[in-house]
């Protein structure tokens, strides 16, 4: 493994694991949208399937099983795919439920005045 | 003079002094969320206790976690999922703000129940986010809080960007 490929590795890892970091705390800003712990599982898995990667590559990890490897390349990024794609179109929905929500108060507060003004 | 008011009140007396609260904004549109009674409820103790209701729109953020059959949304009442849901409370409260006619008041009942359901962080960041919007539209508000959280960490927080504190309600 050249120099390049280990350094751009150890970033990629480093920035997964951020990106994962930045999608647990909006989750922590509003806890309606548990649709982004599944955004932030699967960066956190990503993040793993990239380290094991880093690792395999740097023959650090000398002697796992070709279960190990399989679950690794074939399993998780479908696992991680899976979440990334449940979540974001569950989030799809709650932003157009937000859309939805807001138009709604807006009318609501509308004919409450309207009906106010007519007595 | 607008002005956002933070109340701390006795829970055994709690909603004797919402009404005695409440005698004292008579004329203004009143933008009341409730957390912890359906509206319904409060109407009818409002309407019991000689109160008009006619100029309160009510944000009721409890019947819908609590109840199996929602009371008829009424022109004067919008359901909120619940009090966990802060940014659908959040636009219904800016949808009021903007848009209830005349001279209006946030009423917000309250903090302590907003509490059980939210981390003290994102309920002392959404009371900020209320106050300034009131502030920054000129409405005034109402936020109560139980005498049982006034030592809180988060209560403290509150207390210094409201106007006023209040902690016991004259009789």
């Amino acid at each position: 493994m050249s120099s390049i490929e280990l350094v751009s590795g150890i970033v990629q890892v480093v920035v997964l694991f951020i990106a994962a970091y930045f999608s647990y705390a909006i989750h922590t800003h509003n806890r309606v949208s548990k649709a982004w712990l599944a955004v932030s599982t699967g960066l956190v898995l990503m993040g793993l399937h990239r380290l094991f990667s880093l690792l395999v590559g740097m023959g650090a990890l000398p002697g796992q099983s070709i279960d190990t490897a399989n679950m690794m390349d074939v399993g998780l990024p479908l696992i991680y795919s899976l979440l990334l794609a449940a979540g974001l179109m569950y989030m799809k929905g709650n932003f157009e439920r937000f859309e939805i929500l807001e138009s709604r108060a807006r009318e609501k507060f509308k004919a409450f005045h309207k009906s106010r003004k007519g007595k | 003079m607008v002005k956002t008011i933070l109340y701390i009140l006795n829970p055994e007396k709690y909603f004797e002094n919402v009404v005695k609260i409440f005698r004292g904004m008579a004329d203004l549109h009143v933008i009341y969320v409730t957390t912890n009674k359906p509206y319904t409820h409060i109407m009818n103790l409002f309407k019991q206790e000689g109160l008009a209701v006619e100029k309160i729109f009510f944000v009721d953020c409890i019947s819908k976690e609590v109840l199996n059959t929602l009371p008829a949304e009424t022109e004067n009442c919008m359901f909120v999922e619940g009090p966990q849901d802060i940014v659908g409370i959040s636009f219904a409260i800016n949808a009021g703000i903007e848009h209830m006619p005349g001279d209006k008041i946030l009423f917000f009942d309250s903090l302590s129940t907003l509490l059980m359901y939210n981390d003290e962080f994102v309920v002392g960041r959404f009371s900020n986010f209320i106050v300034n919007k009131l502030r920054a539209n000129g409405v005034s508000g109402v936020i109560l809080a139980l005498e049982s959280d006034f030592e809180k960490d988060i209560l403290k927080n509150v207390q210094s960007f409201v106007d006023e504190v209040i902690k016991n309600v004259k009789h």
